[in-house]
């Protein structure tokens, strides 16, 4: 019993304070130059949840952390928060399938699934009446795919550091 | 483990529906909250209460560059502190010297006015402000700094950095607030030329760092390097303010109107330090005279009450602060901002003043100020 409740405290800890990290890390100013190619490290975050505790870790998380990266950085309320529900929910349906992929696979899949993002915000932006270019995603996409190895390493570590037996 | 959402497994069709469930749900929710923040501000509230509850992580993410500035400072050298100083200190005496021509200026400009019987010029309250985040795409330019409605800041409030126009606040949180900045593809800025007083509206360009003045007739008398200020049109921007040069001017004989890019003078993407200002209205357009304008017994605070009739909302704001205040200057800053979202000419609140309020109103009259 006491396991069950530990665990649960245990897991929304490395959830919030990992989102909080790749949020912080989306907010934090960058030369201008390496602005463009900005990782999209919540989306890396959620992909991960979304694979490796996808009973935990679902639709639901992933659209509030969309609403808290729409709050932070002032854009339209829910518009991250629907692309990160159709990557969570992409990722989260086939997750068993997608453990099994090599680094390059994934990698593969999460510049997929960034693109997917973009391709929400941009036609978002375009009904609103803005002119998104969706060509500015490709950087973000590549340093995202480049990235992913590692992100996704850290995260495994992160879970089998800390929540290790708690059925996660 | 494949183990169901909520309990054991039920089955592969269980758990597909219910995938679907979430999946439309939060789809659909996110649809009605963009529709619902999109299409007016009945989300204002709830954003600036999520601004809140947001801002310390809002407020981390600008620290390492904060940290790592203040970190420079505690290891420059003497001897550079010390040049800095000097230079400063030039600065300081040159600035004095304009300040007295200013201040003659302004006397004999109330002077004057108070001859023509014309609204005065009142001075702004002015508070500084820090930059703590920035959200810069092609088609939107965002930036937030660390002051909110505790700071009395308002919606459409008007936001300068030390050398001209940057934008006007979007979004307000106790704590924090979002600027709209004047390159942004739905912000519109009423402009004067200075040299000619041509009045034209000066907008965003998608992808651009620079604005662009709408509906300029290809005939109209401007040169490159003239300064464009705010012509104070809309209500929203006290007048004069400096918004950039001319740099760049195509009057092709063929189009309907002149292409005029405008370098905004504001350090859009480098500021740091940001001004906001509390314009005490100066929009009594019938009744004023100088006198009324001038703070009275209760202090400044009391003086946009004091100062007539037409005292727009948000002028009461800065003292009376708190969350009360946003509801306050609600109507008129709304249909204002629901416009610019959509697209159109932004920065006229509809109903401010009797004045043309669409952009193309306020330059087919071209030539016809001051």
């Amino acid at each position: 019993m006491s396991v069950v409740r530990v665990g649960w405290l245990a897991r929304l800890l490395v959830f919030v304070t990992t989102l909080v990290v790749a949020l912080l890390l989306s907010l934090s100013p960058l030369p201008d130059w390496a602005e463009p190619a900005r990782p999209a490290w919540v989306l890396m975050v959620v992909v991960y949840w979304s694979l490796a505790c996808p009973q935990w870790f679902g639709i639901g998380s992933a659209w509030l952390t969309g609403l808290t990266l729409d709050v932070l950085s002032g854009t339209l309320l829910g518009q991250h928060a629907l692309g990160l529900v159709l990557v969570a929910a992409v990722a989260g349906r086939y997750h068993l399938m997608l453990r099994n992929f090599s680094f390059l696979q994934q990698a593969i899949l999460v510049v997929g699934l960034v693109l997917l993002d973009g391709a929400v915000v941009t036609l978002i932006n375009l009904a609103i009446g803005l002119h998104p270019d969706f060509g500015r995603m490709l950087p973000t996409a590549l340093t995202t795919g480049l990235l992913w190895p590692w992100v996704f390493l850290s995260l495994r570590a992160t879970r089998r550091r800390f929540l290790r037996g708690l059925d996660a | 483990m494949p183990t169901g959402v909520d309990g054991p497994m039920k089955g592969l069709f269980s758990r597909d529906g219910a995938w679907l469930q979430r999946l439309l749900f939060f789809g659909l929710l996110s649809l009605v909250l963009m529709s619902a923040d999109h299409r007016g501000s009945y989300l204002e509230g709830v954003r600036g209460a999520l601004m809140a509850v947001t801002y310390p992580l809002q407020r981390a993410a600008a620290f390492p560059p904060a940290l790592f500035g203040s970190l420079q400072l505690q290891f420059r050298s003497l001897s550079a502190v010390r040049a800095e100083n000097s230079a400063l200190r030039a600065e300081v005496q040159a600035l004095r010297l304009n300040l007295q021509r200013f201040e003659a200026t302004l006397r004999e400009n109330q002077r004057l006015r108070a001859l023509l019987d014309s609204p005065s010029m009142s001075n702004e309250r002015v508070q500084g402000a820090e930059l703590i985040g920035l959200e810069s795409t092609d088609a939107q330019r965002l930036v937030t700094i660390d002051r909110g409605s505790r700071n009395g800041v308002f919606r459409g409030q008007p936001v300068l950095d030390a050398s001209g126009v940057l934008g006007q606040v979007l979004h307000v949180s106790p704590y924090s607030a979002t600027v709209m900045l004047i390159t942004d593809s739905r912000h519109a800025l009423p402009v004067r030329v200075d040299r000619t007083g041509l009045l034209a509206v000066a907008r965003g360009q998608h992808g651009s760092d620079r604005v662009v003045l709408n509906f300029v007739p290809n005939n109209a008398n401007l040169e490159l390097g003239d300064t464009v200020v705010t012509s104070g049109l809309g209500g929203r921007f006290p007048e004069g303010y400096s918004v950039g040069r001319i740099v760049a001017l195509d009057t092709h004989p063929g189009a309907p109107f002149a292409r005029v890019e405008v370098e905004p003078e504001a350090r859009l993407s480098s500021a740091r330090e940001v001004l906001l200002v509390w314009p005490e209205t100066t929009l009594q357009r019938n009744e004023a005279s100088v006198s009324e304008a001038a703070p009275e017994a209760s202090g400044p605070e009391a003086s946009p009450e004091a100062s007539g009739s037409e005292v727009v909302p948000e002028a009461s704001v800065p003292e009376a602060a708190s969350g009360a205040s946003i509801p306050d200057g609600e109507p008129a800053v709304d249909s204002a901002a629901s416009t610019s979202v959509a697209g159109r000419s932004s920065e006229s609140a509809p109903g401010r003043i009797p004045q043309p309020e669409s952009g193309s109103a306020a330059a087919s009259a071209p030539e016809s100020t001051p």
